[in-house]
């Protein structure tokens, strides 16, 4: 799992969506180590496939596209879309809310913003 | 109440939740965003600003990133993960992306009116 990588593997990953800030990274860090991270070996899930899998389990539906901005899949953004009859009734921000339940660990943790969520109910596709 | 830097007793989660309701109780429209209603620190919550701005109402704003207690506090309070966030006559209404789906189809116009009879 992600959390098993250590402080440096998420300070990488969350500059790997701002070029200026990776270059200045690299430089201060220590080749090697930055070496010795990229050719460990992959976390067993992406933060994508984790989040798509919770979303999918709270909200009872397999109708569920998390996209990692710049096609990242441990993205520190993410997008998100779900289809789900759980929707029924409820209000835009009370299915945001749902949703934001299921990855609630995941916010705290790799995922630093949700650029945008698409919540429907299978009526509303 | 301020919280000073130099302070080794840090704030209860409690009284960061008091400080909370407060804050949403005395204001009528109150949101908790990254940096300040002149200078917004995010496009999101710039968002928020700039359509609270077109209101033309004195909306309170919460600096989050001059406050980390409440950065955190907030989220748990609302059950909401990001920031900003909006309360209007202290009700949770949600993020900047929600802010414009109810801009667009007149709901967040009528609840500033509302809030706008409590500010008199």
């Amino acid at each position: 799992m992600i959390s098993s990588l250590g402080a440096r593997a998420f300070t990488t990953v969350v500059t790997r969506s701002m070029p200026g800030q990776r270059m200045l990274n690299a430089a201060a860090t220590n080749n090697i180590n930055t070496a010795r991270f990229m050719s460990s070996s992959a976390p067993d899930t992406s933060v994508v496939e984790t989040c798509t899998q919770k979303i999918g389990d709270a909200l009872e539906t397999t109708d569920v596209k998390v996209t990692g901005a710049y096609d990242d899949p441990n993205g520190s953004h993410i997008s998100i879309e779900v289809v789900s009859p759980l929707f029924e009734g409820k209000r835009a921000m009370q299915r945001q809310q749902l949703v934001y339940k299921a990855i609630w660990e995941e916010l705290k943790g790799p995922v630093h913003a949700v650029d945008s969520m698409i919540c429907k109910t299978p009526d509303e596709e | 109440m301020s919280f000073s830097p130099d302070e080794f007793t840090q704030e209860t989660p409690e009284n960061t939740k008091q400080r909370i309701q407060e804050l949403v109780d005395n204001n009528p429209v109150v949101v908790f965003m990254k940096g300040s209603k002149l200078f917004p620190q995010c496009g999101f919550s710039n968002t928020a600003c700039q359509i609270l701005g077109s209101f033309d109402i004195d909306f309170h704003s919460v600096d989050v990133l001059a406050d980390e207690a409440i950065r955190t506090g907030v989220k748990d309070f609302s059950q909401w993960p990001t920031i900003p966030q909006l309360y209007v006559c202290g009700e949770f209404i949600g993020g900047s992306d929600i802010m414009i789906e109810m801009y667009q189809n007149g709901e967040l116009g009528e609840m500033i009116e509302k809030a706008k009879a409590d500010m008199l």
